[in-house]
């Protein structure tokens, strides 16, 4: 199944010179984006297409003939047929300026152009009320459009009632099987997107620009375990995506509107869904000159790329095991992304330890300020030690490795009511007490604990790790040592296994960490440390 | 484990619903109560004799899951324990709709803003709450307190130019499940009034230390608030990564969270750093504090408490 997503038309006025839907430029536009496409995969052939609303700008209702038009050509060029157009509003579909008070029945005439030009489409609903409809596209997917704009004021997203809410979930509980894909189109994003960078440019920017209030809804929806949801954003003019187990969020930027000065490209965005994978194709418009000009510019399609694989690896644990595979292939995916996105991963000089150079760090710390992340790793991890727990709490003991571990282990030990304690490892650079160590009253007990769970951040050479769980050892040999690490160094001959453990999992196997000598670095008068403890 | 989640003084046993979902079913979605979180409510209540009220607070929570209450409503038949419900008056439609058949009370004292369940005795809140304010203020200033640890002789404080006949460690907080929870939801309310008092907007959580990290993770989780752990910064701090505070955060108010502050050098060099990334850091939010917070101009200092009352003991003078 193939899906053109488009968003943010803002269509405002087709015979005007400005626009990239233009009346004198649509067509030549819209070609050039199946021919961009047609350079990437052959035929092009598109199931659904998918608009996420602001079809016209600031409440032109007017315009919704001319943005029928520009739509009709975008189904003849594509061979799309016209019941499988899915839309949903977005705020600039209606005049919410003469909303001056909450009155949902103002609201509803406001918005009837919408649902007039709406109802030329798909008007073959499954259910429809006035704040969403659900469509059932073929036999096992189906497109709900939720309207995020629902008893809102001053076109920022709005709110439904519990009572919508109910009647929402209550329809998809009624029509969706487990094995079934659900599209969803909701103009505001429901949840954060990494590329906010209008957050710091206009106040309150979240309350105007994220349906927070939404929260619940997705929560609800997500719990009904459907094998596949994707939500369609619109609104912010940024592109972005998020997985997260199995909920697909794609943030697309605008399509149309007028040649201005921000960097915010034209987008449209290919879904690709198949029985084992769901992949993307994003296009932009770009532009020759720095600036955007409407006369310039062409679409450029990137390659096919994978966001969600359905056979999921889950639960292997890596001792003495031939191949180290991440404990869950979501998160690792989640991981890779992050550090690729949030250009966390530096390459430079880092001293590491008196013997050992790194070449490369990754900044673990703002990679694990990402909470949807931190939360599903502790999950995780809840899930590895309550399948180890088989005594009393008292018997185990949580032991987190520098900033992260702590955070981790300390989250996870009101969870699990097990003691925990935080290890700095850097001791010797003076940041901490000399008994720091000796003086954790975590280690009071040690000779009546049975289990130790270590968490760290990055295992890049396994010394760390390694002298940690000697000086446990010397303490109680008899003690049981479980290791669990956020990144292990994916060095040509890998660590599989950590000696004297009785387990060890981690997250993420695909990043390389280089670590040499000093012996072998040219000395820091060449070349400059990055960071040395 | 059960004795972790609540507290018991002589007319009430008190509890918070966002507690009862940490520990059921973990920080993914702590806006909803669901079936785990309503059994350990359930256990609560069997737990509370009938001549006391139990009060519940249920910040945080906005949706409940169908069930949930099941257990609950099952424990308050057939006997008279009566349930306060604080900061839940958005959830009483959904608490007559969970009780489906069952013949127990659920009022609405709208003045109070209170959901009152079960046994519909006359109670005074105010005296109510104040027994809750007393106890919970005895506890959390007995945990700071037992933070304190004396040195057999004077030394001096890592990172600071003190010379102490002990030092506090937050660690011990940390450390225990029931502390490091029950202090983690005291900062969080205090957070949430300093965000309120100040009218703080586009908010943003940085520690800058090991201990202050756990703080800042978990308020940062609580409040739905984005944080930053930056690696130590201090006295001794080495320099590395001016891109430690992102420059995406342009703009925005930086609240610092910490455990305990000396000379508050670390709030200081991290407000340089706000300011290099063109955001603002005009506020900390610490466990406790040796000096009062009207001694620190570059910024205000919120504190649970103050080093000197928690821990008349504790005696500190300049290193020479």
């Amino acid at each position: 199944m193939e899906i053109l997503h488009i968003t943010d038309l803002h269509l405002d006025n087709f015979t005007g010179e400005s626009e990239f839907l233009r009346k004198g430029f649509y067509k030549e536009y819209i070609d050039r984006l199946y021919n961009a496409l047609e350079n990437k995969i052959k035929p092009v052939k598109i199931d659904y297409l998918i608009v996420s609303g602001d079809f016209v700008n600031i409440g032109k209702v007017e315009n919704y003939s001319d943005v029928e038009i520009i739509l009709n050509y975008i189904l003849d060029k594509f061979s799309i047929d016209k019941k499988n157009v899915c839309f949903t509003i977005g705020n600039h579909d209606y005049k919410w300026k003469e909303l001056d008070k909450s009155d949902i029945e103002k609201e509803k005439k406001l918005k009837n152009p919408f649902f007039k030009f709406r109802n030329k489409y798909n008007s073959t609903f499954v259910v429809e009320a006035e704040h969403f409809f659900l469509s059932k596209l073929d036999y096992n997917t189906y497109y709900l459009s939720i309207d995020s704009t629902w008893n809102s004021l001053n076109g920022s997203p709005g709110q439904l009632s519990v009572s919508e809410e109910d009647k929402l979930i209550a329809s998809l509980n009624d029509n969706i099987e487990n094995n079934d894909t659900l599209l969803i189109g909701c103009h505001f994003p429901i949840i954060s997107f990494d590329s906010n960078f209008l957050a710091g440019e206009e106040m309150d920017w979240h309350n105007n620009h994220v349906w927070i209030k939404g929260n619940t809804l997705r929560d609800r929806i997500k719990r009904l375990n459907i094998k596949n949801i994707v939500w369609f954003h619109g609104d912010v003019h940024a592109s972005d995506q998020k997985v997260i187990e199995n909920e697909i969020f794609v943030l697309t930027s605008k399509f149309g509107g007028i040649a201005d000065k921000s960097e915010q490209k034209r987008q449209a965005v290919l879904i690709s869904i198949d029985e084992s994978n769901i992949s993307k194709i994003a296009c932009k418009y770009e532009f020759p000159t720095h600036g955007q000009d409407q006369r310039l510019g062409d679409w450029d399609c990137s390659e096919l790329q994978e966001l969600r694989k359905f056979k999921i690896n889950t639960t292997t644990i890596n001792v003495n095991q031939d191949e180290l595979t991440p404990f869950n292939q979501e998160v690792e995916n989640e991981i890779l992304r992050l550090v690729k996105e949030r250009d966390l991963y530096k390459f430079g000089r880092f001293h590491v330890s008196e013997e050992y150079i790194s070449l490369g760090w990754v900044d673990i710390n703002r990679l694990m300020s990402d909470k949807e992340l931190l939360n599903r790793i502790s999950d995780k991890c809840y899930e590895f030690i309550s399948s180890k727990i088989t005594s009393l709490p008292e018997e185990y003991l949580l032991l987190g490795v520098e900033i992260i571990g702590g955070v981790i282990a300390s989250q996870l030990s009101v969870r699990l009511n097990i003691k925990n304690s935080i290890i700095p490892v850097r001791s010797k650079s003076d940041h901490y007490s000399e008994f720091e160590f000796s003086h954790s009253s975590a280690f009071d007990n040690i000779n009546n604990i049975k289990d130790v769970i270590l968490f760290i951040d990055i295992i890049s050479t396994g010394n760390t790790i390694n002298s940690l769980i000697e000086e446990i050892l010397l303490r109680n040999e008899k003690i049981n040592i479980h290791v669990i690490s956020i990144i292990t160094n994916d060095i040509e001959k890998k660590i599989r296994s950590i000696p004297k453990t009785k387990s060890y999992i981690t997250f993420c196997t695909k990043l390389k960490i280089p670590i040499i000598k000093h012996s072998e670095m040219p000395t820091e008068e060449y070349v400059v440390p990055n960071l040395k403890f | 484990m059960i004795r972790n989640l609540y507290f018991e003084t002589t007319n009430i046993l008190f509890t918070r619903a966002q507690a009862l979902v940490w520990v059921a079913n973990g920080l993914s979605f702590l806006d909803l109560f669901e079936k785990s979180s309503g059994n350990l409510l359930s256990e609560i209540i069997t737990k509370c004799p009938e001549e006391k009220t139990l009060i519940i607070n249920f910040k945080g929570i906005i949706r409940f899951d169908d069930h949930c209450l099941d257990k609950v409503f099952n424990s308050l038949e057939g006997n008279r324990k009566q349930i306060i419900i604080i900061n839940g008056e958005h959830l009483h439609s959904e608490f007559i709709k969970l009780k489906k058949e069952k013949q127990i009370n659920i009022n609405h004292d709208s003045v109070n803003k209170l959901l009152i369940i079960g046994n519909n005795r006359p109670f005074d809140i105010e005296d109510l709450n104040q027994e809750r304010e007393i106890s919970v203020k005895k506890y959390i200033s007995n945990v700071l307190k037992s933070t304190f640890s004396k040195f057999e002789e004077y030394k001096r404080l890592c990172s600071t130019p003190f010379l102490a006949n002990g030092e506090f460690d937050s660690k011990k907080i940390i450390e225990s499940p029931k502390d490091f929870m029950w202090i983690s939801f005291y900062m969080s309310d205090k957070l949430f009034q300093l965000i309120e008092s100040e009218k703080l907007t586009d908010v943003v959580l940085v520690s800058a230390s090991l201990r202050g990290s756990s703080f800042t993770s978990i308020l940062g989780i609580l409040n739905e608030l984005e944080y930053v752990n930056i690696d130590h910064i201090g006295p001794i701090h080495k320099v590395y990564d001016f891109n430690n505070l992102d420059l995406k955060h342009r703009n925005r108010n930086y609240v610092y969270i910490g455990d305990f502050v000396f000379g508050g050098t670390e709030i200081k060099l991290t407000k340089v750093y706000a300011s290099f990334a063109g955001a603002r850091l005009d506020h900390a939010l610490v466990l406790g504090s040796l000096f009062d917070s009207s001694v620190f101009n570059d910024f205000k200092l919120h504190e649970l408490n103050t080093l000197r009352e928690i821990a008349t003991d504790a005696k500190f003078k300049l290193f020479d």
